[in-house]
């Protein structure tokens, strides 16, 4: 089993790991979805900086944060290349049927700066506190309490459901079918996922009797009050200020600028 | 309490599973307040079913249980479950918050203990156990053993006047074991505990009960069920090599041991 750890990087020592984890997830939040509602390219620029400038606060390994953003890469390279050419204004060149547009350009830019700049919040906003904090912070958010065991049961089982197929699998394995694709070969892997459903539904039911055996009525609650002090308010003040103030420029400029 | 005072009393209870498997014939016994009692049968005599049916997770088809007085029945089940305290067999099913704290206080919190008693629960169960300084541990991290502990402790810090343990001792490791068995011995509660790990049951109960295709076979002092090589042979157990060397004397070393 390869040993990813959800928690590799909570342990380091930043303002973001001593932020509390709801004024952390709500502040940083706020960020996010400022940056998202704006559509002013400088901004932008601006506010994909300050993500990395937070990123680097955080003190997650650059090189972590580059290997998770392949993937966003790969989703914005599709943008950059068909919204240019799809969105129709001033031509910049043709090829063929296709025109390739100054707004659809800037189009392409503007969803990319958004995206890198929300991904990369992402990083001091979760990946500096354990998981189980997380949960946490969505309980004593308010968040519906359903949600909440959800993400709590799923955190907790996956594990144990990733053991049972690995286990399974191996035992394919070693009683000689390998991963050859062969009918007999697939037949085994049908029934096995099967047995693995079958487990797992079962598992439920069990875990649901151990719940209940343990006076669970409906809603899952934890004590741990997290403290919240001077510090954690002062953070979460100066990053919802930022946020506020990227609009507020976005605002000033648009009316100097006539409109941008 | 009314009736006979009695903490346990099961009467022709009978319980087929929906695939058809018979697992419980016709099973009676009475348990008195504060008795340690073994049950033993070898796999797939019905001893989880029996355990799972005096918490009122499976519901009789046939018979009668009476748990602290009250007939388990809908109505009641609430109530016994706080006082009847279940440790199942599979630590995996037992742990499902997200670290060992969380789930030591589930139990005290939903029956609406105020914080304080129930970081003060948290923190005796697990020194019960002997794993202090496990409260921040997610339960995937754990090894088998410290996971059956800590189900243990979920249990315990409920306060449970009932307690019914299944494989306490499995997976622990010889002191690990030891410890379990002289908590075990050191609690109040009225215990049931199903096991195959003989030495241990016949040093923390007095009696026994045999269970084999879902009949109770035997039912007497530990002293006497579980030191009869003849007796737990035809039911596919064995005596503790203790007992084959020393015979009835065995006893005393065991009690003197744990
Ligand atoms: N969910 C289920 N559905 C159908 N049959 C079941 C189920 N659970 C148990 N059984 C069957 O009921 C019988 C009694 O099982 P039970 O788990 O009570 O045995 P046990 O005495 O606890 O055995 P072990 O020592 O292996 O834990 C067995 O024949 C078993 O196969
Ligand atoms: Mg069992």
């Amino acid at each position: 089993m390869s040993h990813f750890d959800i928690d590799e990087y909570a342990y380091l020592e930043s303002p973001f790991h001593s932020f509390d984890p709801r004024a952390k997830f709500v502040s940083v939040l706020v960020l996010m979805f400022s940056i998202v509602l704006l559509n002013d390219i400088r901004i932008l620029a601006a506010g994909l900086l300050l993500a990395v400038a937070l990123v680097l606060v955080s003190r997650i390994p650059l090189l972590f944060v580059i290997g998770r953003l392949k993937w966003v890469a790969l989703f914005v390279l599709a943008v950059v290349i068909v919204l240019p050419f799809s969105v129709s204004g001033t031509a910049l060149f043709s090829a063929g049927v296709l025109t390739f547009t100054k707004e659809g350009l800037l189009q392409a830019l503007v969803i990319s700066l958004k995206a890198f700049s929300v991904v990369l919040l992402i990083f001091p906003m979760l990946a500096t506190m354990k998981f189980v904090n997380f949960i946490k912070a969505l309980e004593k958010l308010h968040m519906p309490n359903r949600l909440v065991q959800m993400i709590t049961l799923t955190y907790r089982y996956i594990f144990v459901l990733l053991n049972e197929i690995q286990r399974t699998l191996r035992s394919i394995e070693s009683r000689g079918y390998g991963r050859r694709t062969s009918i007999l070969g697939l037949k085994n892997l049908g029934n096995a996922i099967g047995m693995l459903l079958v487990r797992s539904y079962e598992r439920g039911g069990r875990i649901f009797d151990a719940m209940v055996s343990r006076g669970y009525n409906g809603r899952m609650e934890t004590l741990r009050e997290f403290q919240i002090n001077s510090k954690d308010w002062a953070k979460a003040v100066s990053i919802v200020a930022v946020a506020v103030l990227l609009h507020v420029a976005a605002f000033t400029s648009s009316i100097y600028v006539g409109g941008g | 309490m009314k009736g006979n005072g009695k903490p346990m009393v099961v009467r022709n209870l009978s319980y087929r599973y929906s695939d058809g498997t018979s697992a419980l014939e016709d099973v009676s016994f009475e348990i008195s307040n504060g008795d340690s009692v073994a049950l033993v049968g070898p796999n797939g005599a019905g001893k989880s079913t029996l355990l799972l049916h005096l918490n009122g997770i499976l519901s009789k088809q046939d018979g009668s249980i009476e748990i602290l007085g009250m007939p388990l029945e809908r109505r009641n089940v609430g109530s016994i479950r706080k006082r009847v305290g279940l440790v199942f067999q599979d630590p995996e099913d037992q742990l499902f918050m997200s670290t060992v704290f969380d789930d030591i206080a589930f139990g005290p919190i939903n029956m609406g203990l105020p914080e304080e008693q129930v970081r003060e629960r948290v923190r005796w169960a697990l020194t019960e156990v002997g794993l202090n300084g496990y409260e921040d541990r997610c339960p995937h991290h754990l090894s088998l053993g410290e996971k059956k502990k800590v189900s243990v402790a979920t249990v315990l810090s409920m306060g449970p006047e009932v307690i019914l343990l299944d494989e306490p001792t499995s997976n622990l490791d010889p002191l690990a074991r030891r410890r379990m068995i002289e908590m075990l011995k050191g609690l109040r509660a009225t215990e049931l505990i199903a096991s195959h790990d003989i030495e241990m049951l016949l040093g923390i109960c007095d009696r026994a009960i045999l269970l084999d295709n879902g009949r109770v076979v035997a039912d007497g002092k530990t002293a006497d069920v579980l030191t009869d090589p003849e007796l737990l042979r035809e039911h596919g157990l064995e005596v503790p090599m203790l007992v084959k060397l020393f015979g009835s004397d065995a006893l005393d070393v065991i009690r003197e041991d744990f």
